[in-house]
């Protein structure tokens, strides 16, 4: 196991709901927020905090919009968003090979 | 960065709470899926129907019957779309530049099927039905192709 895996963590993943919330993104090109909210299973504020929180790191974009009258919001990873989960993912992948 | 102890709890519940997110979301995956699918082959139907109307419908000799044929096909194309914007709640994973390659095929194929239609000898309506196909057929792959 290698320090350059522990140093690849970032921070911003480690949350799980932050975690999981990436890598529903990570498995579609958009989503809407209340689909995603029922994938993660968190409320709406909760779900509101940690998008929020990933689309000041860059990781996250959001994007507001209507289907007619109705209000929709989408969410997309960034491109940054999308290689830093990788790598992410790849760190925790080594640290945790062999357990 | 973090610096978390090598193959601790935390990097196991981490890749735990991984596997469940992605569990959960295969359902909407699927779903994403076909319904983008079903809305492409809907949607390149209707652009080869509109090669067809006018082998149908000439509009030289029935020109009411012709018109009448396009406006049917103008509220069956924004029906379409309105019911997919409506109901659409992901985009598959590449399904919008999937998308976006085949309408533009599609596209490219109507485009040089007008030059047929300009042709002095006319198209019987089952050889522009055949035409009407080979049209839709790259909007149709695109909305069923799956990544590998």
């Amino acid at each position: 196991m290698s320090a350059t895996a522990r140093q690849n963590l970032n921070d911003q993943f480690t949350n799980p709901i932050r975690l999981s919330l990436m890598a529903s993104l990570a498995g579609v090109d958009e989503i809407d927020f209340k689909s995603l909210k029922e994938v993660l299973d968190i409320s709406d504020s909760a779900l509101s905090k940690h998008s929020t929180a990933l689309e000041e790191a860059g990781y996250v974009r959001i994007r507001k919009g209507y289907v007619g009258k109705r209000p929709r919001t989408w969410l997309s990873t960034s491109e940054e968003g999308r290689a830093a989960f990788t790598e992410h993912v790849a760190a925790l992948r080594e640290l945790t090979a062999g357990i | 960065m973090s610096g978390r102890p090598e193959g601790s709890p935390g990097a196991e519940a981490q890749l735990s709470a991984l596997r469940g997110a992605e569990a959960r979301l295969a359902g909407v995956q699927e779903q994403s899926r076909r319904r983008l699918a079903w809305f492409c082959t809907a949607l390149a139907l209707l652009i080869g129907a509109a090669h067809v109307i006018p082998a149908v419908f000439r509009p030289d000799v029935m020109l009411p019957a012709f018109l009448t044929a396009m406006g049917v096909y103008v509220v069956a194309v924004l029906a379409l779309t309105w019911w997919y914007l409506r109901t659409r709640t992901a985009t598959p994973l590449g399904g919008g530049r999937r998308y976006l390659i085949g309408l533009m095929a599609t596209f490219a194929l109507y485009a040089v099927s007008m030059l047929l239609m300009a042709l002095p000898s006319r198209e019987s309506w089952p050889v522009a039905a055949l035409v009407g196909l080979v049209i839709a057929a790259p909007l149709v792959i695109a909305g069923w192709w799956r990544r590998s």
